[in-house]
């Protein structure tokens, strides 16, 4: 019922054209309507996903989930602004002979700032840098200690995005996450790369306290992508994303060292003040490769 | 149309397709484990009252072992079961069919692989309605010599491929019969039993059922008919069936199908009389082609659709679908 209730309140959400997003500098190429003021946005995600869980009687969480990341920023500058954005959580969570129950949690919300800083501009040619900090509320839900319930939709969720925002959904931990990243954009494409780097300083064991979690983490995601605007409001692109946990949050015997992670997308700009991406997400190989596949969609309203 | 105006249609659909999905209720969602309830159950299987004595694995008191003469398949596990009832309590069977146990019944059953003890699981009746009762699988450490509860599940045991159900799994099976305990049954002990087991005979010799029989009861059919009612019975009744104790939570394991899968203590003077020949035949099982059946197809698989049973095995159980198989090419 609870999965249910929050499946309801994104569906309300939308439809106000309320919003969300990730910790990521805003990187798609129609999601910039960058004169606005104030934007809302929402990211919607859906999926399967099996992904390692940090618990030895439980080394994998898998299920079915919805995420939402609703939110919001203000342009304080024209080069500098702050927002804020609220993960929640929707699994059916796979239970161990097969059966699956609902869960819905709350992830960790984060307050960012961004900015933009133009590096060069030849003509038809330029190229600039962003960047984004944000540090998170420790409020995601873990569960109790016999169950895990939370805790493994949180991991669900995680995976579904390809571990791409892992401070959004480690529960036990005040997560902090610093974005850079470089844009090349032409009359006809738009060319990227960022790095994130996102530390989690425990501050509770997250019910996994006979499982070893680590006093710190951290995780890091660097992302190389391109678009291709087929019309002035359509695009075609493409990310890789790299993600490493040189310090993992807790032990998994089922963890990896390197995830890669393909997301093909479309975007659109749907009049001067609305965008929306599609982005599927696939993970390649490493823990999650085979077992987890979303499809993602990114509204964006400005004013 | 304009590309964008394509688009945010495209969207809206999809996000009012996957919404709908969303809502919809999934058969095999279950509801959440009783985290309150399973907390008064021990912690330790060596306090369940199954041993006298956990190290030399001495039965605990009016603890009765049994085995049921159609055994669940379970990936390949050895198993042995235990029951006890509360001294001087006896088994309501007014319905011969599904048997209402005392308050305070407590049910075991241990999965062992390659002689290694993996889990035990215990059923409680904690109450007096047919609905009280509360399971926890109990997952033995490498020393063999206690078992601690796992209201979780747990996953891989012991280097296996063995899972371990979480507590909320428990009555995604058992919850589908009215007496929940799924293998101590009229049916499943009209047997003969090993040395130092119950069976009917018993049970109605020391008098523990409210209204015994007037004799055991016998499967009907030919050797292969009788071994493919029994395992139909055993391994998809308890969902297969139109008498599932209703459920005000999620359906878990309900398939809403006409199909019965039950042997009946009143319907077993010819196969054909049985309940799997009356609502399975010709669409389940298409006689005399079991290429054509869908239940040999749906056994035949394990992963994520479509696998039947849809849960507690990742392997195929290659005499049943034998048996199976041969049991409708035989069919007329």
């Amino acid at each position: 019922m609870k999965a249910r209730y929050f499946t309801g309140l994104f569906v309300l959400a939308l439809s106000n054209s309320a919003a969300a997003e990730s910790t990521s500098p805003s990187a798609h190429p129609s999601s910039a309507p960058d004169t606005r003021l104030f934007d809302a946005r929402a990211e919607l995600y859906m999926g399967v996903a099996t992904a390692p869980f940090y618990s030895k009687s439980l080394p994998e969480a898998g299920g079915h989930a919805l995420t939402v990341v609703a939110g919001g920023s203000w342009r304080v500058t024209r080069d500098f602004g702050v927002g804020v954005s609220v993960p929640v959580v929707a699994t059916t969570v796979r239970q161990p002979a097969g059966a699956h129950v609902e869960e819905a949690a709350w992830g960790n919300p984060m307050l960012w700032a961004e900015g933009h800083v133009a590096l060069w501009d030849r003509g038809s040619l330029r190229s600039s840098g962003r960047w984004r900090a944000g540090v998170g509320a420790p409020l995601a839900e873990s569960g109790s200690r016999a169950m895990l319930s939370e805790n493994r939709a949180l991991a669900i969720a995680d995976a579904l995005r390809g571990w791409r925002d892992r401070e959004l959904y480690a529960p036990g931990v005040v997560p902090a996450a610093v974005t850079a990243g470089v844009e090349l954009e032409g009359p006809r494409f738009r060319a990227e790369a960022t790095l994130k780097l996102v530390s989690l300083m425990r501050i509770s064991d997250a019910g996994l306290a006979s499982d070893d979690p680590r006093p710190f983490g951290l995780s890091s995601v660097f992302g190389l992508g391109g678009t291709a605007l087929v019309t002035r409001a359509f695009g075609v692109g493409t990310r890789v994303y790299m993600v490493a946990d040189p310090i993992p949050q807790a032990e998994s015997p089922r963890a990896r060292t390197l995830q890669w992670v393909l997301a093909p997308l479309l975007s659109f700009r749907v009049g001067p003040h609305v965008a929306l991406d599609t982005e599927l997400v696939a993970p390649i190989g490493g823990a999650l490769g085979g077992d987890t596949f979303a499809l993602g969609f990114h509204a964006k309203v400005a004013w | 149309m304009k590309p964008s105006a394509v688009f945010s249609l495209t969207c809206i659909a999809l996000l009012a397709a996957i919404t709908t999905a969303a809502c919809k209720e999934q058969y095999w969602v279950c509801e959440a484990t009783d985290e309150e309830r399973v907390s008064t159950l021990p912690t330790r299987l060596s306090e369940t009252g199954l041993y006298a004595d956990a190290q030399s694995l001495e039965l605990g008191d009016g603890v009765l072992a049994y085995h049921p003469q159609f055994p669940l398949f379970s990936d390949g596990s050895e198993k042995r079961r235990w029951i006890r009832l509360p001294a001087g309590s006896r088994i309501d069977t007014r319905d011969m069919n599904d048997w209402i146990f005392p308050e305070r019944t407590r049910v075991w059953k241990e999965f062992s692989r390659d002689g290694r003890r993996i889990e035990t699981r215990l059923l409680e009746k904690y109450g007096p309605g047919e609905d009280d009762w509360v399971g926890v699988a109990y997952v033995w450490d490498a020393s063999q010599r206690d078992a601690v509860a796992a209201p979780s599940g747990a996953i891989d045991v012991g280097g296996t491929s063995l899972d371990v159900p979480a507590s909320g799994e428990c009555m995604a099976c058992h919850g589908g019969r009215r007496s929940r305990v799924l293998g101590f049954s009229a049916i499943q002990l009209s047997t003969e039993a090993s040395p130092g087991e119950v069976n009917l005979m018993e049970l109605m010799s020391t008098n523990r059922l409210t209204h015994p029989p007037a004799a055991p009861f016998r499967v009907p059919g030919n050797e292969t008919e009788q071994a493919a009612l029994g395992y139909l019975h055993a391994n998809c009744s308890h969902c297969h069936n139109p008498a599932r104790p209703s459920s005000t939570g999620a359906r878990c394991f309900d398939p809403k199908t006409p199909t019965d899968f039950r042997l009946l203590v009143d319907e077993l003077m010819s196969p054909q009389g049985t309940q799997t020949y009356r609502t399975a035949i010709g669409k389940s099982m298409k006689p005399g082609d079991p290429g054509d059946s869908p239940i040999i197809d749906q056994m035949s698989r394990r992963g994520m659709f479509k696998q039947m049973p849809p849960l507690a095995t990742e392997i195929v159980d290659r005499e049943a679908v034998d048996l199976l198989t041969r049991w409708i090419s035989e069919m007329r």
